[in-house]
């Protein structure tokens, strides 16, 4: 069986085409971002490794790094916030249900983004000694 | 509510074969990594608002099982990916959906590949530090 001219995108409203499109090149992106985050954090170093001291110093630190965090928040949160969209509409058809877990889901979204926002826009800046390069911070 | 219900039973009962298993376990390994995120988001944003509180969650997650409930984490985000980028390139080349079951397949073989090491590693960090256990 060949699928070759059918259009896959979602027809008709704007705004799912775009979530729709989202999805797609944020997933891609999310890739070497979360890849990367866990990589760092669990194979390179570890939870036994990582405490108050060596965020602030050997993460935060760095400009970098925080932008890095920042975008990793935003992007991912976006996406897994659109994901948990299109579940409540596959499962929750009743419209005053599904209205109110959404008004619920923007809600928990923006208080996400700006508790983890604030934060790294808050953290203290306090270089390690010798930490002047992204590479020093990475173990 | 009902649809919940219906899903939940037909993923048990439906023989779907590889293509069910791959778009229900995408599904529970994004709801699942979106429930770490929001706990993740606010453990992190300790270090800026309460670094005593965050000393007392990182004390938390290195024990034995909260380095489990890791190591599945890190299963669903390796699976989400891996999966969720075999989706994105049938959307782009819908002449890809000649292939769906090996992509499939391979999406799954590669998330073993993956995971394996990853595994190891986690579980070498975790047995050293908890049991002061070397085994390679």
């Amino acid at each position: 069986m060949a699928i070759r001219s059918t259009t896959l995108k979602p027809q008709g409203s704007r705004f799912e085409t775009l979530a729709w499109k989202y999805m797609r090149w944020s997933g891609v992106l999310l890739i070497p971002l979360a890849f990367g985050h866990l990589a760092i954090m669990h194979l390179i170093n570890s939870v036994y490794e990582i405490d108050y001291q060596w965020v602030i110093e050997k993460r935060w630190a760095l400009l970098g790094w925080r932008l890095y965090d920042a975008f990793l928040l935003w992007f991912a949160g976006l996406h897994g916030f659109n994901g948990l969209r299109t579940v409540i509409n596959d499962y929750a058809h009743h419209p005053t249900l599904n209205r109110t877990l959404k008004v619920l889901l923007i809600g928990l979204l923006i208080l996400i983004f700006a508790l983890g926002t604030a934060a790294l826009l808050l953290a203290p800046q306090e270089a390690e000694e010798g930490a002047a390069h992204i590479l020093d911070s990475l173990i | 509510m009902a649809t919940l219900v219906t899903t939940v039973r037909e993923v048990l009962r439906y023989r779907g074969k590889e293509g069910q298993l791959a778009w229900i376990g995408h599904r529970l390994a994004g709801l699942g990594t979106l429930l770490f995120f929001v706990i993740h988001v606010i453990d992190t944003s300790f270090v800026t608002f309460a670094p005593q509180l965050y000393e007392h969650a990182i004390e938390l997650y290195r024990a034995l099982p909260f380095q489990i409930g890791e190591m599945i984490l890190m299963l669903a985000v390796i699976y989400h990916g891996v999966n969720g980028l075999r989706v994105a390139l049938m959307d782009w080349r819908p002449a890809l959906w000649d292939h769906q079951r090996a992509l499939t397949l391979g999406a799954f073989a590669l998330t073993a590949v993956l995971y394996t090491p990853v595994l190891l590693i986690m579980g070498r960090h975790a047995l050293e530090n908890l049991y002061g256990i070397h085994l390679f």
